[in-house]
């Protein structure tokens, strides 16, 4: 179980995120939703101690990440936003790197990695630099990267960004696996369809501030006679625009 | 602390203690055989270099009579401490900013003291190029001077442990003072472009130091002061005293207690943050926080106030472009491969020569009777340092130049522009030298013009050749600009065509000064101009030509 309790993030004199108050239960996939800069990425970064926030407290299964910041890592494969690190390193070299991490041992790494490999189609591209890679590639290296060790709780930034439709499905399709198996998944998107698709919940964001937490059935039961697009432009958009 | 981690971290930082292109030919040879262990196929490479170095001069020092030579021993200690602190400063900078990589540890789980440790390990390994004959000299040397064995294990095992400790240690703070300052945190890529640029220049012109035929050698020669403190160390190591001790171990002592006390009081507070670029610390060494955690949100703000004050108005094209070209020169491989390397240390070592030469000159009036070797001489000194810079300038460009060939504007203009600022950019410093050099050796101006004149027009028709050049073997998805360098023929053949350029170069000087010699000065100088105007007449044509294809291919 995932807690974020008052949790606030700000800038300078901006505030990113405002007092965030959510609890995600083990095997359920939370959607965060918001336009950019709506603060998905700060609660994301948060929780995956990329960075530190001003107020509040974010506790995994019960223990203070801010106490318990190596362990509440191991039990999180994290991919960000923006698929641009390690770059002169091999994706080999990569997650050699991540599997020791992670305290996998050789024979479980090499398993594993075969196994992603076949799933996002990467076997000739293993021993090239990650720099030399398109974006949807990059984006491949690092979902491997983070779902290698098999963590409990996946926390994904946009993952489907740059993906190729047979990709996104099979993402997809590991993600309700992953909850299925009482595990958590959270992660970020602009695709309501997506949402739609495997989401038990979402959250909609708004300059930092959490606007709905609930199911997407209740959502669009609140607001019968429009679309689910209408109704998250009322909500998220600039209101008088949209209308 | 995990030593698995850290052993982990250590062959993941290899990669960049390590030159891109030896990592590029690694990893070619792990795609035919994926059981190549990288971090072990560079750490043997390292061991071995470090291991050859010592030895050829741990053997040398064996054969020098310190007592009665204690200069020697004076320029290689010099020399090695010097050589040491700069290889550590730039794989320290290598290491710890240039790699990028301290976001991404922060969600694994790795500690920070395992990062910075795995880090430290790679930096050392990295500089045992030059640490094993530092450590070798200073490990010898009290075995030649000391009164007696006791002593001199005494004194060895100090030098090894204190002076590279005291190199190593100030190296890692003066960077991190570096990396705190405000002018670091806000030009992070000029910065660090000029300062590793800066560092590989001196430290690819040291080795010129240790040879007595260059200048370079009597000029540290005549400058005691540098290595006094190391004459300093061997007096005292042959005739001890608590005196001597303070003056000379002393302040290795001090520089060490200082850097390790500073390194953990300031430095490892805030090395995480500071390196991720998320805090700084102002030069006067007080903290503030800097809001850069989100860049996004300040790259808004930036642009917002821009527009407000009117950032893009009177801003032209060719400014853009400028800013844009000299941006992909701001990479240290390229600063060094391409412009330092055949601007400043060619024309150096070309120096030299030029030194001993000046050295029989005296009396010697050079007049219109040499106008033919000024030309000559110009030429030649084209083909050493012209074309290198255009052979990539367009391939610099990467995706971006498909795009910029999509946009609304004359490609042919963007080409030739691109042309023009690659050969200010490439010929001011070799322009400059030879206008130095005249002055220095008080040539007459109309020497010193015929040699401009004749420089330049090579150098055009040069430019032109590689820069087409690089268009025909267009690589945009280059991985390092070494690859760029190697297209178009083998290495084996570009060292050949160098060296043929440089006995023919010599040749043709020599025998152009000795057929002027035989010849009226009337008859040398009308020749000479004839030459000169042939010389314009080729380059420019070319040059109109040149810029015909580029209009057709627009």
């Amino acid at each position: 179980m995932i807690e974020f309790k008052n949790v606030s993030k700000s800038y300078g004199s901006i505030k990113a995120l405002k007092n965030l108050n959510i609890t995600i239960n083990n095997g359920e996939i939370l959607g965060l939703i918001g336009h950019n800069g709506a603060g998905k990425s700060t609660a994301i970064k948060s929780l995956v101690s990329v960075i530190k926030p001003t107020e509040g407290e974010i506790r995994v299964d019960g223990l203070s990440l801010k106490e318990n910041r190596v362990a509440i890592k191991k039990k999180i494969g994290y991919v960000s936003d923006s698929p641009d690190l390690f770059l002169r390193l091999s994706a080999m070299d990569y997650w050699d790197f991540i599997a020791g991490a992670y305290g996998l041992s050789d024979a479980d790494k090499e398993k594993r990695v075969k196994e992603l490999l076949k799933i996002f189609d990467l076997e000739d591209a293993v021993f090239q630099p990650i720099e030399s890679f398109s974006h949807g590639m990059r984006q491949k290296v690092f979902l491997i990267g983070a779902l290698l060790a098999n963590p409990d709780i996946w926390v994904l930034d946009e993952p489907m960004t740059g993906l190729d439709p047979q990709a996104a499905f099979d993402l997809k399709e590991l993600m309700r696996k992953h909850a299925g198996e009482g595990h958590t998944v959270i992660f970020s998107t602009h695709v309501l369809e997506v949402a739609e698709q495997i989401c038990d919940r979402i959250a909609i964001l708004k300059k930092g501030e959490l606007i709905y937490l609930g199911t997407i059935q209740a959502l669009k039961e609140m607001h019968p006679e429009q679309s689910l697009e209408r109704i998250y432009l009322d909500m998220a958009g600039r209101k008088e625009e949209n209308r | 602390m995990r030593w698995s981690m850290i052993k982990s971290l250590i062959r993941l930082n290899l990669v960049y203690s390590t030159d891109t292109a030896t990592v590029d030919r690694i990893r070619k040879k792990q795609r035919e055989n994926p059981n190549l262990n990288m971090s072990m196929r560079l750490i043997r490479t390292q061991l071995i270099v470090g291991t050859l170095f010592a030895a050829v001069f741990g053997i040398m020092l064996m054969f020098i009579d310190m007592k009665k030579n204690p200069e020697q021993f004076g320029i290689y200690g010099f020399f090695f401490v010097m050589v040491t602190f700069l290889q550590s400063f730039l794989v320290i900078f290598n290491v710890f900013y240039e790699s990028r990589d301290m976001e991404g540890y922060r969600h694994i789980p790795v500690t920070t003291a395992e990062v910075i440790l795995g880090k430290s390990v790679t930096v050392i390994m990295g500089t045992f190029f030059y640490l094993f004959p530092l450590i070798v000299i200073f490990f010898v040397m009290p075995f030649k001077a000391a009164p007696n064995i006791p002593l001199a294990v005494c004194f060895a095992l100090t030098n090894t442990v204190l002076i590279p400790t005291g190199v190593l240690i100030s190296a890692f703070v003066l960077i991190n003072i570096i990396g705190a300052t405000s002018v670091f945190q806000r030009h992070k890529k000029g910065v660090s472009a000029v300062l590793t640029g800066i560092v590989s220049m001196i430290l690819g012109i040291s080795f010129l130091a240790l040879n007595p035929q260059l200048f370079i050698y009597d000029l540290l020669k005549n400058h005691t002061g540098l290595f006094e403190p190391y004459i300093k160390l061997l007096e005292f190591e042959a005739s001890p005293t608590i005196k001597g001790a303070a003056v000379t171990l002393g302040p290795w002592l001090l520089i060490s207690i200082f850097g390790i006390l500073y390194t953990r009081k300031v430095i490892l507070t805030n090395l995480y943050e500071q390196v991720s670029g998320s805090q700084s610390q102002n030069a006067g060494g007080k903290k503030h926080k800097l809001k850069v955690a989100n860049e996004d949100t300040l790259k808004q703000e930036k642009n917002l106030k821009n527009m407000k004050q009117g950032f893009w108005k009177g801003r032209s094209l060719k400014r853009l472009l400028f800013k844009y070209n000299l941006g992909l020169l701001l990479d240290t491989t390229v600063l060094f491969q391409f412009l330092i390397t055949p601007q400043i240390i060619m024309p150096l070592v070309m120096s030299s020569s030029i030194y001993q030469t000046s050295k029989y000159m005296n009396g010697i009036a050079i007049d219109w009777q040499y106008s033919i070797v000024a030309v000559v001489t110009g030429i030649f000194y084209a083909f050493m340092t012209s074309g290198m810079l255009h052979f990539i300038i367009i391939s610099l460009d990467r995706e971006n130049f498909n795009f910029i060939k999509s946009l609304p504007m004359d490609f042919s203009e963007y080409i030739m522009y691109k042309f023009r600022f690659a050969f200010v950019v490439q010929d001011i410093i070799p322009m400059a030298f030879i206008i130095g050099i005249c002055v220095w050796l008080r040539i007459p101006y109309y020497i010193m013009l015929m040699v401009s004149l004749s420089f330049l027009f090579t150098a055009l028709l040069i430019c032109h050749r590689d820069f087409k050049s690089d268009y025909k073997h267009l690589d945009l998805d280059w991985q390092s600009v070494t690859q760029l360098a190697n297209r178009g023929g083998s290495n084996i053949k570009k060292v050949l065509i160098f060296f043929l350029v440089i006995f023919l170069g010599t040749l043709f000087t020599v025998i152009s000064y000795f057929i002027s010699k035989e010849m009226s000065l009337e008859l040398v100088r009308t020749i000479s101009v004839l030459m000169l105007i042939l010389l314009a007449l080729i380059s420019l044509s070319y040059h109109r030509m040149e810029v015909r294809f580029w209009k057709s291919q627009s």
